[in-house]
């Protein structure tokens, strides 16, 4: 009996083992086909239109936000710029998409300026309000006016997920603030060598 | 006229509701002097035991609002009240929190930081900060920013912030 118990265990471990190295292990949050592939129409930070198609061959990091924001928004792409940076020569078939959800401000000449700052695979992407609130709802995101005050001043809230494709624009995977640069190198490296097979 | 008056009930109503959420102020740009909020400090009060470590600003371009972050040690035996900051080099300066509730960021306008006796405070990313807005075109990653901290009952406290490139970097 004893021993029938420890044959159990073994072929239970291997069982395990094999299924472990037939799937990839990942460390963010596993979205493949619970969201919607790569597409919108909007507008670069060089004015130019484009698709979700644009970015086919490359791995999408896709974050909303807003550039008056000063506090989380640079936090999180100085956070992406370090993953980037970290990944090498590796980081060209990379794009972090921010999309930028309060158009009325965020002409593309703001847009280049603040995500250039951060790095040159960071894209900034603006359009038409309805464009813009197309893309969001597509990925279920959140964003917010608040009332403006007698200057003009308003406020704006935004979900803080980012949205990871794969280079045929499959959503992949899904990253907080909280990841750590560690686990975002990790997954984004196990995206790229998919490709490289 | 009427624009004062709107300032002015927004001013009644901001400060009415202490510990309201207000998120980002987005303000157009306005010419004008950039001016300190505090002209002159008043003396005849006993200087903040406060040992402040790590200041630094987030420079961001195209005259974006950034962000101060520091940690602040009180070394009294008293809690010791943060009730504002300004700067020479910025128009406005505000205490802020950013909060994530529910997977939304937003942000929270702090009236007042209190800094336990014995204890450390830290502005730090993604939680408390100072938001720095209209900076003068003299900011620049490099540099230093110059932040006048208010205390209760406390003189001001003048605290030379290095200033990093937008990614954190010096």
């Amino acid at each position: 009996m004893a021993r029938l118990k420890t044959l159990l265990t073994v072929l239970l471990l291997l069982v395990l083992a094999a299924c472990s190295h037939s799937h990839a292990q990942w460390l963010l949050t596993d979205v493949r086909g619970h969201l919607p592939d790569l597409r919108f129409h909007l507008v670069d930070d060089r004015g130019k239109s484009v698709t979700g198609a644009s970015y086919r061959g490359k791995i999408a990091l896709l974050y909303f936000g807003y550039t008056h924001c000063p506090d989380v928004c640079p936090t999180t792409l100085a956070h992406l710029a370090v993953v980037l940076q970290n990944l090498g020569p590796l980081a060209k078939d990379v794009r972090v998409l921010f999309v930028s959800v309060d158009p009325q401000r965020d002409t593309p000449r703001v847009l280049h300026a603040y995500v250039k700052a951060f790095g040159p695979q960071i894209v900034g992407l603006s359009g038409r309000p309805g464009a813009i609130a197309r893309v969001a709802k597509r990925y279920r995101v959140a964003y917010s006016y608040g009332p403006a005050d007698a200057d003009g001043n308003y406020e704006v809230n935004h979900s803080s997920a980012i949205f990871i494709f794969d280079m045929r624009g499959q959503a992949r995977l899904l990253a907080t603030q909280q990841s750590t640069v560690a686990q975002l190198d990790h997954d984004i490296g196990q995206l790229l060598q998919e490709h490289s097979r | 006229m009427i624009r004062v008056a709107g300032v002015l009930i927004f001013g009644i109503l901001c400060s009415a509701r202490a510990g309201t959420v207000i998120t980002t102020q987005l303000v157009p740009n306005r010419p004008g002097r950039l001016q300190s909020a505090q002209k002159v400090p008043n003396r005849s009060r006993p200087s903040a035991s406060i040992v402040v470590r790590n200041p630094w600003v987030r420079w961001l371009p195209a005259g974006l609002p950034m962000a101060g972050y520091m940690t602040l040690r009180n070394t009294g035996t008293r809690p010791i009240r943060l009730i504002g900051a300004s700067s020479g080099q910025f128009l406005n300066v505000m205490l802020h929190r950013s909060v994530n509730r529910s997977g939304v960021d937003r942000m929270e306008r702090a009236r007042v930081i209190v800094i336990p006796a014995g204890g450390s405070f830290s502005l730090e990313p993604g939680g408390f900060h100072l938001m720095l807005m209209h900076g003068s075109p003299e900011v620049r990653p490099g540099g230093t920013v110059t932040i006048e901290l208010h205390f209760d009952g406390h003189a001001p406290l003048w605290v030379h912030c290095p200033v990093r490139r937008p990614t954190g970097m010096p």
